[in-house]
């Protein structure tokens, strides 16, 4: 019987009925991890998830705790105790971090079984599912094997996507959960800034990271804030406002809200079949009595997200990674002096890819180009966020296609180039959410080619109740839900 | 608009301790053009040079501070289990010339 | 030719502390190598740092000492750079906003008073141990993360002697406030000397001395530094910028390494901790700290001093003015001429009566919102007339306090006529706020206390 492609509250029922025990739940994961030919993983904790499910198999079923004895998937930039960690990064290969990240420790509180740890591309730079030290992630809804999931975090997408996990937890910079959302058919929600704590998240860019992650519905990822939610004295950037009960807050009558749609970001759309799809969904919400206003954010700001985005992010990312050198932890290279050994150490762990990024992200820190480059981006920044502040008072939630094309096919260079400038606004446009640090959720909205396509609902600073019941009408409507790739 | 020199880019590379070769160091003169022609861009917005900077997504201010009591930390196994080399219960690296 | 010896200390004392600076790992000294380690300590990815409330409230407690403007955000930026003694690639300082800026010491010299200022002190975390073997390196990083405060002085001192007056009033400070031991030898201290000679007027390159490991060694390396420099220059040649350190044997200094061209840190604000505003409770909390039970500070006669701890009511005051900061030479001054003459005549109980008045009255001399002849006249209508400080002050009319209604309309006022400044500022130019408190200093006519007319010029400019 297959259980794993159910919605976490099935699995749950089933679990109450006794129909299944999480030791079976456990062994179906194992054997469809097994079948898998996504290169989803990284590790997959064999016998420890079935020594957990066997203990749980034994005990009562906790009947208002829906993630018990469930298995789950966790990207592998989270720190988890004596279980490999790398960060999909060759230079991590072999760490066993000496601690468990807040998120992991809430989670195995509520007796769920971490079955994996998922691929990313490397040290969660990146959104094709290609750059980490195993290669190319690929997409399940894709049996022809040529087209990415997304990225950063391909191998919890794939998990869920695949039915291999009902969930899995995810990191979101940029668009890394959001985006490969919207190619695998899921629901990917990243909440505000310092909702959730980050404690034991490798720090990619401090000021853009979230903890993400995928499910299949709107309200299992209400239930996961439950869980995940609220302040921790470890992340000081973790936020001390009250936590509220998601799930319950998501109401059957619900009142009629605004939306907003930018201009800028529409009108760059180019595919006709999720143009009309998000048409006719901006149709259905009209008719339902909510109110649709298209602003603009004026083109120069609408471009500026990307490069915004990138710079800040390398600049973060070149100074947070300065820890890896091998000497602590990672792969170490031996060599005469302490200065050749760090050269090995860094050119042969990281991938051109990221040392490229890594040499503009500092490079933007000189003192000569401060002004210029980072802090330029930085004002840049407040401009994006202040322009999208007033959107965000003046309309319930700001709703577009989540990307403007189906799951692109794998090119030969796809990891070549890690910014590009011709880049599309309506492709990049997503880490506004992270600049700004609003609560963001992306749906599945349709299909083209069999290929699945997403819509983005972003909605102010910790109303995440509000923009989980906004996300529950678009749901209700397009009646998109618990898919996944049979 | 700044001017892009392979040079300081090599330079770059090589304070953050580690190499680029021919291939890599063209493909990032052409990204790091890109970049500059992106930043020429954002002169677009008006008045961009006059707000400041934005480090936090939003205005984020704690009053909260660590009391100053001792938590269990790491043992030294744990501190040196993934270090290469040890010896008494010191991490070893090749010798150090500063 | 005339010379002239120009030097500046950095100071770096490491805090005394249960904890670490950003985590809980203990600071026990003498543990077995990497058993005092945290998860941020070594850097392990995803370990993040959170503040010791202990370190904040001994950074005050210094800043307020030495008369500093407390920064009431505490922010940390990263130096980047590569070091093996670097866990995590970069130290977390605050380079942009240091705790504590423009304050000063008094020190005294020879029975003269001589004022050192002090440019900036911030907070900063300690580097690992390196034991440098013959063919290795062997790391340690219980040191790790231990708290450090650097005091960074203006080039005010001239000569050995009173950068060694200076670094011994300092360890006392900071002894006596619970904030660091202080020892030079055991490097819970330790200083960088800046030393160069103007010579006619113009500028020389500077020599930086390191590795100094007492306080006698501080003067003398200066000294023969000093004459080393002259030696130079008198014989035509030029001084070179370079790093050195002081050879006790020989008593010279001796050369260790020329000096780098500057180093870019990239320093950029850190995201991983959240900016703490420091409570008026953080710093009662600080400041209401019974130090020493003696009264002492470093600009007195050892026999004025002696005659404080010995008066129960000169005592008693001057603990009292240097918890609130007042214990300056300028005031301590006007208590030992004016006051003092008073306790004869009046017996300290009825001074008893108006202390409170006093104080502020001080405080306002000390502000220089009052003259020391304004000041002389109001102490002496307080004690013989029963009316309080207030009215003194507003019969005499040498200052009215404007309210907070009459402030709030002249900044008002200011931020329209000076709206450019205002942009500036939230440019993210610091100067056009100095600008700005410039303005309405003039146009409050020194009637209200500057921090106060800081606080809400601030204030207004966050909702602008």
């Amino acid at each position: 019987m297959d259980y794993l492609s159910k919605n976490i509250f099935e699995i749950h029922k089933a679990l109450v009925n006794k129909e299944v025990t999480p030791l079976d739940l456990v062994k179906e994961a194992l054997e469809k991890i097994k079948k898998d030919t996504n290169n989803a993983f990284e590790y997959v904790y064999e016998k420890e998830a079935i020594k957990l499910a066997t203990e749980l198999s034994n005990q009562e079923v906790e009947v208002d705790n829906p993630l018990w004895g469930i298995p789950f998937a966790i990207k592998d930039n989270f720190s988890t105790k004596d279980i490999p960690t790398t960060a999909s990064s060759r230079l991590l290969e072999g760490y066993l971090p000496p601690f468990d990240a807040e998120v992991y420790t809430r989670l195995l509180n509520k007796k769920a079984i971490p079955i994996a740890k998922t691929t990313l591309d490397e040290l969660a730079m990146g959104g094709t599912g290609s750059s980490g030290h195993l290669g190319k992630t690929y997409n399940p809804w894709d049996e022809s094997k040529t087209r990415m999931v997304g990225g950063s975090s391909c191998g919890s997408a794939v998990a869920c996507a695949a039915g291999i996990v009902p969930y899995a937890i995810g990191s979101d910079t940029g668009d890394s959960v959001r985006k490969p959302a919207s190619y695998s058919a899921l629901v990917g929600f990243k909440p505000t800034w310092g909702k959730i704590s980050r404690f034991g998240l490798f720090t990619f860019s401090a000021s853009l990271d979230h903890v993400s992650y995928f499910t299949k519905n709107v309200k299992e990822s209400a239930l996961l804030l439950n869980v995940l939610g609220g302040h921790d004295d470890k992340d000081t950037t973790s936020s001390s406002l009250p936590m509220e009960d998601y799930v319950a807050a998501i109401k059957e009558n619900k009142e009629p809200y605004t939306f907003a749609v930018i201009k800028e970001i529409y009108d760059d759309l180019k595919d006709e079949t999720i143009k009309k799809a998000f048409d006719s969904l901006i149709e259905e919400l009209k008719q339902k009595g909510h109110k649709i206003n298209t602003v603009s954010i004026t083109l120069p700001i609408a471009e500026a997200i990307y490069p915004a985005y990138y710079i800040i992010s390398s600049a973060e990312a070149t100074s947070s990674n300065a820890n890896l050198d091998g000497i602590k932890f990672g792969t170490y290279k031996d060599a005469d002096t302490y200065e050749e050994m760090l050269f090995k150490v860094r050119t042969e762990g990281f991938s051109d890819r990221i040392r490229r990024r890594f040499v503009i992200g500092s490079i933007s820190l000189l003192e000569e180009n401060q002004e210029e480059i980072y802090l330029r981006a930085l004002r840049c920044r407040r401009m994006i966020v202040e322009t999208l502040n007033k959107v965000l008072e003046s309309n319930d939630a700001i709703i577009l296609p989540a990307s403007p094309t189906i799951a692109p096919l794998f090119g030969d260079d796809t990891p070549k180039k890690s910014f590009n400038k011709d880049a599309d606004i309506s492709d990049n446009y997503l880490a506004f959410a992270n600049l700004g640090g609003y609560p963001s959720i992306t749906l599945p909205l349709g299909f083209e080619s069999k290929m699945p396509f997403g819509v983005n609902i972003t909605s102010h600073h910790f109303t995440e109740s509000k923009l989980f019941n906004i996300a529950q009408v678009v749901e209700d409507i397009t009646g998109l839900k618990d898919l996944t790739k049979k | 608009m700044k001017k892009v020199s392979q040079k300081s880019l090599l330079a770059a590379a090589h304070n953050l301790m580690f190499d680029i070769d021919e291939v890599e160091l063209q493909v990032l003169t052409e990204e790091y053009a890109d970049i500059l022609e992106a930043i020429e861009c954002m002169k677009n917005i008006p008045n961009i040079d006059h707000v400041k900077p934005m480090v936090f997504p939003y205005d984020l201010v704690t009053d909260y501070l660590r009391e100053d009591v001792t938590e269990p930390c790491l043992t030294q196994e744990e501190a040196l289990k993934n270090a290469s080399k040890v010896e008494e219960g010191q991490i070893v690296i090749p010798k150090v010339v500063r | 030719m005339n010379y002239v010896a120009i030097i500046g200390l950095e100071i770096h004392l490491q805090l005394l502390s249960e904890s670490k600076l950003f985590c809980g790992a203990p600071t026990t000294f003498g543990k077995a190598p990497n058993s005092n380690v945290g998860l941020i300590d070594m850097a392990f990815p995803g370990a993040m740092p959170v503040l010791n409330k202990k370190c904040v409230i001994s950074a005050i407690r210094m800043v307020n000492a030495l008369h500093m403007e407390l920064d009431r955000l505490i922010r940390f930026d990263r130096k980047n750079y590569f070091y093996s003694d670097l866990a995590k690639g970069y130290q977390l300082t605050q380079f942009f906003h240091p705790i504590g800026k423009n304050g000063h010491l008094a020190i005294n010299v020879d029975d003269s008073i001589k004022i050192i200022r002090i440019n900036h002190l911030h907070i900063e975390e300690d580097s690992a141990k390196q034991i440098h073997a013959k063919d290795k390196t062997l790391l340690d990083f219980n040191r790790a993360g231990m708290g450090l405060i650097e005091i960074v002085t203006d080039p005010d001192i001239r000569n050995g002697k009173e950068a060694r007056i200076f670094l011994e009033d300092i360890r006392d400070i900071a002894m006596s406030l619970g904030v660091s031991n202080g020892r030079l030898q055991e490097g819970t201290m330790r200083v960088d000397v800046n030393v160069s000679l103007k010579v006619d007027g113009v500028d020389g390159e500077i020599v930086e001395l390191k590795n100094l490991n007492g306080f006698k060694n501080v003067e003398k390396a200066i000294t023969s530094e000093i004459k080393r420099q002259k030696e130079i220059v008198s014989s035509g040649k030029s001084v070179k910028p370079e790093t050195r350190r002081y050879d006790e044997a020989k008593n010279e200094t001796v050369f260790m390494r020329k000096k780098n061209t500057k180093i870019d840190y990239r320093y950029f604000a850190d995201a991983t901790i959240a900016p703490i505003r420091i409570s008026k409770e953080l710093i009662d909390e600080a400041l209401n700290y019974k130090a020493n039970k003696k009264f002492k500070v470093d600009f007195l006669l050892p026999e004025t001093i002696d005659e404080i701890n010995n008066d129960p009511y000169l005592f008693k005051l001057f603990s009292e003015l240097k918890e609130e900061g007042l214990a300056t030479l300028k005031v301590s001054n006007f208590v030992l001429t004016r006051v003092r003459s008073e306790i004869k005549r009046h017996g300290s109980e009825k001074l008893l009566e108006i202390e409170n008045d006093l104080i502020d009255l001080l405080k306002l001399y000390n502000d220089e919102e009052i003259t020391y002849k304004q000041a002389s006249i109001l102490y002496k209508q307080l004690l013989e007339s029963k009316k309080n400080l207030d009215s003194l002050l507003e019969e005499n009319g040498f200052s009215h306090s404007l309210d907070n209604k009459e402030l709030s309309a002249i900044i008002d006022e200011i931020l329209v006529k000076y709206n450019i400044a205002v942009q500036d500022y939230k440019a993210g130019k610091d100067k056009a706020l100095n600008y700005l408190l410039g303005q309405i200093y003039k146009e409050t006519k020194n009637k209200v206390d500057s921090l106060k007319i800081k606080d809400m010029l601030l204030m207004k400019l966050e909702e602008k």
